[in-house]
């Protein structure tokens, strides 16, 4: 009884905070920023935060946090848009909301799916807030059981599910997923710092990053793609109506689980201090690819594929407030930048937040509920004026897309040779699409491969070299088995149904 | 028609000298952080922008620019490229004088006009509230009793945190396993977790966690005690021979005029001396006011370098 009365008090505290008309300003200025920058490719929540940042000061930092939080979670809301509009990611987290988006606006149904990402990201966000209110203490020290053996783990688990990426053909996935890991073995190492694949350009010391490649290989390729043969598609030329914007029924169904599933995974890959929303997304898009009942229908616009990830990136983004919030660690990228905020205004996050700062602490997580609010109706009122940009001709919108692939690539790190890695890209991509070979597993290769590497060596170096670490934890145990399931699974079911076919 | 034509040439000459003469009344300074948002350097450069457009300091405008990677190695190379150029600043830390020297990229902190250090950093040495460790005397006798074994934590490879767990065995006799992580922030979490036995910090990565009853810090790298920090006794007084002193300055282009070293000299003992950076960003950060221009600070860097060569020698780690 006392700590629900307690959470009411919180509550009650915190709505006072958010409902002020200056913090409900701000905190609309908040999600509506982010939503553009999300839209726009290159510019992402890190960069957003941190440009934004400067703007803040002078103002009340409970008014600017809620402003710079709503950014972060805006982008996952946001950053879908030109993920289904124009195959091109906004940000790192909604790069696999591209993989179904995409195909369902190519099939005239960008609508269902403008309103699919607002409804799913709106569960996940307010799922990830419920999480943050009731019970962040808890999670954050469950999450710091998450060690180096832990992170690699889960990195296999992750990459066992991978296989079913692979679609119609398994080979060309694997042959992708061995290219992207190659890719990420490019830069310093992890370990010792030595040197690999860098020809003395400082410029490969840092690797290739997975976003330039993204770009070129989803945006670019299929602009190149579609040059080859012009034409505007007549689905495209259909009125827009009411019925055409919403998901039918069928959607829903099957989405339904997919947006439970993705924002469990979201939340509890979120709390942990190294993975964040990118992370999450990944992880609950496989995990839908192996629990689907229209598994032919994956790669070519199926609408769980699309739920799923989006409901994990929101949820993870409230989660990555947790360890920061009650730890003083940053759980993302952009908590990083967050937790330097909260520094410049003389605040600590950590375990003091919530006692030195109450109105600030539930201010920020009851303005969290009222933003998934504004963004869901935000979104979903735009969604004809997104779903026009698609009407335009042909021939306007692939040069406009490749303008934004190369603006975007360059904003992520004010350097030219993101550009290059993004053409280049762009060309592989073309012709993986002419000759079949999916890109999913490239990118993905190349988003787990630096992580599940770091995380081998550190453990390595933990247990002064004997690799027995990854068994004798638990956790780390318990993970392993559970992607040994994962890829024996499969052949168990094909087993079956062999077995019984000879009995027959 | 002629004139015309002559008439629109007029204009738009007009207009570009207009927008030259814009640009060279309200200068913009391009001040380069070769890391990402949020880190140390980069919230030394917001500070310190703050400090000088807040106090009105100039009419020159500031952009800070992030061009991290490479461990610091592409800011830099864009700053070097910048050669006799006026408007650009950079921001050093003792991780780009150290990495060069490790192999990791040509650019050396000596290839920059110096301009000043504006603050000194220090590292500190954390433990989980769980730890049985009390003292760094019981750190040095676990890592007697367990040659190699005893895990130390830090981030980066060949940076200070790497440095610091080397000059500990040296004054400790002792040797340590250290593993890097990417940042502060995952090695207190890995601190926390009790994946390490023990973790560098700077002040401000560790603050929060030490008044939360999470950490205890056992010792600082300085001669003497910190003022904020009044509680945590020195390295030296303890009776191991070490100090280790980060630095945190700000650098210009090389070949950087006269005029402009005096100016941006000028500018930043100014802003060092705002309230804005003394109680804000030092005092709030735990930093040490600290500021050596010009010539000095070059000995500062010069010194250093060989510091960190000696080191990186005898862990051997050196490439040059």
């Amino acid at each position: 009884m006392g700590i629900l009365s307690d959470l009411f008090q919180h509550m009650g505290l915190g709505f006072s905070v958010a409902l002020t008309p200056v913090n409900l300003l701000f905190c609309f200025i908040g999600v509506t920023l982010g939503t553009i920058i999300g839209a726009l490719p290159g510019l992402g929540s890190v960069t957003g935060v941190a440009i934004l940042l400067p703007l803040t000061f002078g103002m009340d930092p409970t008014t600017a946090i809620i402003m710079l939080a709503g950014i972060y979670y805006g982008v996952m809301y946001g950053g879908t848009i030109s993920s289904i509009l124009l195959n091109t990611p906004g940000d790192a987290a909604v790069v696999v909301s591209a993989i179904e988006g995409y195909p369902m606006a190519r099939q005239g149904r960008a609508g269902a799916a403008f309103s699919m990402n607002a409804l799913a990201s709106f569960a996940g966000g307010t799922f990830g807030t419920i999480m943050l209110t009731a019970a962040a203490p808890a999670f954050a020290h469950a999450a710091l059981r998450f060690g180096p053996p832990e992170y690699f783990s889960l990195m296999i688990l992750g990459m066992a599910s991978l296989i079913g990426l692979a679609g119609s053909n398994p080979i060309k996935g694997l042959i992708m997923t061995a290219f992207g890991f190659l890719l990420a073995t490019v830069g310093v190492d992890a370990g010792r710092g030595v040197l690999r694949f860098t020809y003395d350009s400082v410029y490969m010391m840092t690797g290739i990053n997975f976003l330039p490649v993204a770009i070129g290989m989803f945006g670019m390729g299929e602009v190149l793609y579609q040059m080859e043969d012009v034409v505007d598609l007549d689905i495209l030329k259909t009125k827009i109506r009411l019925k055409t914007l919403l998901p039918t029924m069928a959607d829903w169904v099957r989405s339904r689980m997919a947006i439970v599933r993705g924002s469990i995974i979201g939340f509890l890959v979120g709390v942990l201090p190294g993975a964040g929303a990118t992370i999450a997304s990944f992880l609950a898009y496989a995990t839908e690819v192996k629990m689907t009942k229209h598994p032919e229908d994956i790669g070519k616009g199926a609408i769980e594929g699309l739920a799923a990830p989006e409901a994990a990136n929101n949820a993870a983004a409230a989660g990555a407030l947790v360890p920061m919030m009650t730890l003083g660690v940053p759980g993302s990228g952009t908590t990083a930048v967050l937790l330097g905020a909260f520094m410049m205004y003389g605040l600590q996050p950590g375990p003091l937040l919530f006692k030195d700062h109450p109105k600030l602490a539930w201010g920020l997580i009851a303005s969290m509920y009222i933003g998934n609010v504004m963004l869901v109706i935000l979104n979903t009122v735009f969604i004809p004026v997104f779903v026009c940009v698609l009407k335009m001709p042909q021939a306007i919108l692939m040069p406009l897309i490749l303008v934004l692939t190369v603006v975007g690539s360059y904003t992520l790190g004010n350097n030219m040779m993101d550009v290059g890695v993004m053409v280049i890209f762009g060309v592989i991509g073309y012709i993986a699409k002419k000759f079949n070979y999916p890109a999913a597993p490239l990118i993905l290769g190349l988003v787990l491969g630096p992580i599940t590497e770091v995380n081998f060596v550190r453990s390595a170096s933990l247990a002064q070299g004997d690799l027995t670490i990854f068994f004798t934890r638990p956790l780390s145990l318990a993970l392993l088995l559970g992607a040994l399931l994962s890829l024996v699974f499969p052949l168990i079911k094909i087993l079956f149904v062999r077995i019984r076919g000879l009995r027959r | 028609m002629y004139f015309k034509k002559g008439f629109r040439t007029g204009l738009i000459s007009l207009a570009m000298v207009l927008v030259f003469a814009g640009f060279a009344c309200a200068e913009t300074i391009e001040f380069v952080v070769p890391w990402s948002a949020g880190g140390g350097s980069d919230t030394m450069a917001r500070f310190l922008v703050k400090s000088i457009r807040d106090n009105k300091l100039t009419d020159a405008d500031f952009v800070v620019a992030n061009k991290p990677g490479g461990n610091g190695q592409i800011g830099s190379a864009y700053v070097v490229n910048k050669k006799g150029r006026d408007n650009v600043w950079m921001t050093l830390s003792s991780g780009q004088i150290s990495v060069p020297l490790a192999g990791l990229g040509k650019i050396k902190a000596t290839d920059f006009t110096a301009l000043a250090q504006i603050a000194g950093d220090v590292n500190l040495l954390v433990v989980s509230k769980d730890s049985p460790f009390k003292s760094v005397a019981d750190v040095a006798k676990a890592a007697k009793a367990n040659p190699g074994k005893l895990n130390v934590g830090g981030s980066a490879t060949a940076a200070e945190d790497h440095i610091c767990t080397y000059l500990l065995g040296k004054a400790t006799g002792t040797k340590m396993n250290y593993t890097a992580f990417s940042g502060g922030g995952e090695v207190m979490s890995n601190l926390l977790g009790g994946h390490i036995d023990v973790a560098w910090a700077n002040p401000n990565e560790c603050i929060g966690q030490v008044k939360g009853g999470l950490a205890r810090m056992l010792a600082v790298t300085t001669e003497d005690r910190l003022a904020l920090l009044p509680d945590v006794p020195s390295f030296k007084e303890l009776g191991y021979n070490m100090v280790f002193w980060q630095v945190r300055g700000v650098h210009g282009p090389p070949n950087m005029s006269k005029e402009s070293i005096a100016w941006s000299v000028d500018l930043l003992k100014k802003a060092t001396e705002t309230d804005t950076w003394q109680k804000e960003y030092l005092t709030g950060k735990v930093l040490t006011s600290r500021f050596i221009p010009g010539a000095d600070y070059t000995k500062v860097i010069k010194e250093n370098e060989e510091m960190f060569r000696e080191a990186l020698g005898s862990m051997g780690l050196l490439k040059e």
